[in-house]
């Protein structure tokens, strides 16, 4: 197996699901902060948060992937989407997975910003393309 | 060898040369006998030339080179400084501009340089078969008689005469220590008869990268090239014989008498510009990257944000000793931010000083003759407003040449000086800086406006005069009966108001008919750290820059009023339509029926924002909210509070 395929994945959990998404594009992983509001944003921006003096926007990642609320996200995760620091609120961190090309299923889900699906036998793992979460 | 890494440092010298050749060629246009300046737009476009040739950008060397061919004509007295072979300069220098605009955008497209290769050739060959020019090599050095009589017995004698011109390399560290070794050189071989500059000069190291030596020597070109060579850290030289200088010196001597008179005031002049720019050389300064300077401002701002907090708790602690420790660094954080605030400030210049060869172009392409006026260029300003105010500026400068300054007859007739003056100043006036553009050209014709206005289906009745100049702003609203390709498609005037308004600037117009108009443009020395007024509205806190503010009064809910279904308050006689800030942000008010309304002022318009509370004054540091938000109007930032918490900034501008 070529190396340059193998990348890792950061898993978390989101309502009863789990995610991956690709660590070269995680900075950090936070407690939950302060959100200040931001009246007439779109829906799926939580508001602002300050990152150690900087400013960053949270996202609600469950209302961008259309999921139901189910209780109070713990962590926020910092991801780096087109050279911007942006947060998103998910449930918790799980673990870190090495994913490879070949593991990663296409689906027929036309939303871009999820890349595959993972099957790891036990459970499955939704791997979302960072770059497109915020393309809209 | 990868290039790319000195790619960024190409351009931007590039530009600054180019900038430069742009103004000296201007200052040419008015002084064509200015031989500094000619010797100063030789050394910028020798310079490019040396860096695209480097860099490998053989069209802009060869484009250079052929303008230095004619600069060498301007220099050796052979061509007169006309306007059209200034035209035809300034087209070279626009086509440079593209191309290495070009370069910097990383888009293949070719500019064809074959035309204005030719037309520069055309110069040169035209002016090449006039006799009449005087050949003057030696103007650098103005040799005194006695130099060239020594010339004249070296000649007599069989030995050579040459000039050495010497260019170290850029870095070169000891200048004066390699132009020592030359001279020494050079006089082992021969006899030097003058140098430029001087020789006490050279041992200063009051020069630039190059000098010039003229020798007597009985030795070949190529051996004393070789020779000056053989030292380190020299770049180019460059050997001339000086053969006609016997014809010369007859002319000389015929001239003699009233020429020495002539060349002392020539030398004064040529010294006490010279020590102008000494002076202006010991104005050190560093080059960084904006980038750096931007973090450089978020650590302090955040070490502003930390110190409050430190207060904060010094307070709640009642600690003492902490709180005198505080003072200390809040004096110096105060100084920090001073500091840093000063170092993004650019003067002004660097936009003003374009505009010269624009209104050069407008009034020959117009044929109009203007006296265009710089006054306090030196005005400093945030760099973001520097690199924003340009456009602007642009569309008013062109308005005042178009539409303000009548064609030369019609001035004539009216009594005027036929040629106008566009006057642009600039000036600090306390925290805000002024820039103005004056002309003396028609001023704006009131019953135009107004008839327009009513083509336009407004009711001018009972607008003052101000208020009628004042609807030019509007989008879509030119009184010029015809598009020009310079102005008058009536899209100018709005995007000029809306952009100063984004700057968080306004504009007035002041104008008599007849008479002339100005434009007074009112900016913020800076953009990053502002005095704002914290208010509530509903559960959220918001800051609205008190630039705006004019002041704020407390209401009851029962004083506003509706009129024509907008509500409004009665405010010492006049009246004042409210926004609830709440509606705007869909936010939801509070209950409480005593109100707060802040009067901002944003140009001409004045307008109550209602909030629910106020939290007072902060000096707060403007931050952006990140690509994700930044479509949104409403906000022209965040901030960090002292308690750590993010809170927005509203822009006024955009919600009255």
């Amino acid at each position: 197996m070529d190396r340059s395929d193998l990348d890792a994945g950061c898993c978390i959990y989101l309502g009863r699901e789990k995610f991956a998404l690709e660590t070269r594009l995680v900075q950090g992983i936070e407690k939950m902060m302060s959100i200040t509001k931001v009246p007439n944003a779109p829906y799926y921006i939580k508001g602002l948060a300050n990152l150690r003096g900087n400013i960053i926007s949270i996202i609600d990642l469950k209302a961008l992937l259309n999921m139901e609320f189910t209780k109070e996200e713990e962590n926020i995760i910092i991801v780096d989407i087109n050279e911007e620091n942006v947060g998103l609120m998910v449930d918790n961190v799980h673990e870190v997975v090495e994913i490879s090309d070949d593991m990663v299923e296409k689906v027929n889900d036309t939303t871009s910003y999820i890349k595959g699906v993972i099957n790891f036998k036990e459970y499955i793992v939704t791997l979302l393309e960072g770059e497109m979460l915020l393309n809209r | 060898m990868d290039m790319s890494q000195y790619l960024d440092m190409f351009l931007e010298e590039s530009y600054e040369n180019l900038q430069n050749l742009n103004e000296d060629i201007l200052g040419l246009e008015k002084n064509p006998e200015d031989k500094d300046l000619i010797n100063a737009i030789f050394r910028a476009a020798h310079t490019l030339k040396g860096m695209a040739g480097s860099m490998g950008f053989s069209d802009i060397a060869e484009l250079t080179h052929k303008m230095e061919n004619v600069l060498d004509k301007f220099r050796n007295d052979e061509l007169k400084v006309t306007s059209e072979v200034i035209t035809i300069l300034f087209r070279c220098l626009d086509t440079l501009e593209k191309m290495i605009s070009n370069i910097q955008n990383g888009s293949n497209e070719i500019v064809d340089i074959n035309e204005i290769m030719l037309q520069l050739q055309s110069i040169v060959d035209s002016k090449n078969s006039d006799k009449h020019v005087e050949k003057k090599n030696l103007d650098d050095f103005k040799l005194n008689e006695y130099d060239i009589n020594i010339v004249k017995q070296a000649y007599e004698k069989g030995y050579k005469v040459y000039k050495v011109d010497v260019e170290l390399i850029k870095d070169c560290v000891l200048k004066s220590a390699r132009a020592f070794l030359v001279y020494k050189t050079l006089e082992s071989i021969g006899e030097i008869v003058k140098s430029s500059p001087s020789i006490e000069d050279i041992e200063q190291e009051k020069f630039d990268l190059t000098f010039s030596i003229v020798v007597i020597s009985d030795k070949q070109k190529e051996t004393i090239e070789g020779m000056v060579l053989a030292i380190s850290e020299i770049k180019k030289v460059n050997v001339d014989l000086i053969e006609n200088v016997k014809n010369e010196i007859k002319e000389n001597e015929d001239k003699k008498d009233q020429t020495a008179v002539e060349k002392a005031a020539a030398e004064n002049i040529k010294n006490s510009k010279e020590d102008e720019k000494n002076t202006k050389k010991t104005h050190q300064s560093v080059r960084v990257d904006i980038e750096r300077l931007d973090k450089f401002m978020n650590l302090v701002g955040e070490l502003v944000i930390h110190r409050t907090r430190l207060e904060q708790i010094s307070n709640n602690h009642r600690l003492n000793d902490l709180h005198e420790t505080l003072e200390q660094v809040g004096r110096i954080t105060t100084d920090l931010q001073d500091l840093v605030m000063k170092v993004r400030m650019l003067p002004i210049e660097r936009v003003f000083n374009r505009f010269p060869r624009m209104v050069r172009d407008l009034a020959q392409e117009l044929n109009k003759d203007i006296e265009f006026i710089i006054e306090g260029e030196e005005t400093e300003l945030d760099r973001t407003v520097i690199d924003e105010i340009g456009e602007p500026l642009v569309h008013l400068i062109r308005n005042a040449v178009d539409h303000g300054i009548e064609p030369v007859e019609e001035r004539i007739k009216k009594g005027k000086n036929p040629k106008g003056v566009v006057k642009l100043t600039a000036y600090q006036e306390g925290n805000k800086a002024v820039i103005r553009i004056d002309d003396d050209g028609n001023g704006f014709n009131l019953d135009k406006i107004k008839k327009k206005a009513q083509s336009l289906g407004i009711d001018t009745e009972g607008m003052s005069n101000n208020d009628i100049k004042n609807l030019i702003f509007l989008q879509g609203f030119s009184t010029s009966d015809k598009v020009t390709d310079i102005s008058g498609r009536g899209v100018g005037m709005d995007v000029v108001k809306t952009k100063i308004a984004s700057l968080g600037g306004t504009i007035d117009v002041v104008s008599e008919f007849g008479k002339g108009s100005s434009f007074i443009i009112r900016l913020p020395l800076t953009l990053s750290i502002i005095q704002a007024l914290l208010v509530k509205v509903g559960s959220e806190t918001l800051a609205i820059s008190l630039g705006f503010i004019d002041r704020v009064i407390n209401v009851n809910i029962n004083e506003i009023k509706l009129t024509n279904n907008k509500e409004v308050i009665m405010y010492r006689g006049s009246i004042i339509p409210v926004v609830r800030l709440a509606d705007r942000l869909n936010l939801v008010e509070s209950d409480n029926s005593e109100k707060y309304v802040v009067i901002v002022k944003v140009g001409e318009k004045t307008v109550g924002l209602i909030v629910d509370s106020l939290f007072g004054q902060q000096e707060i540091v403007i931050k952006s909210m990140g690509k994700t938000l930044q479509s949104l109007k409403e906000y022209v930032g965040a901030t960090i509070l002292g308690d750590g918490l993010v809170t927005l900034i509203v822009d006024v501008a955009a919600l009255v």
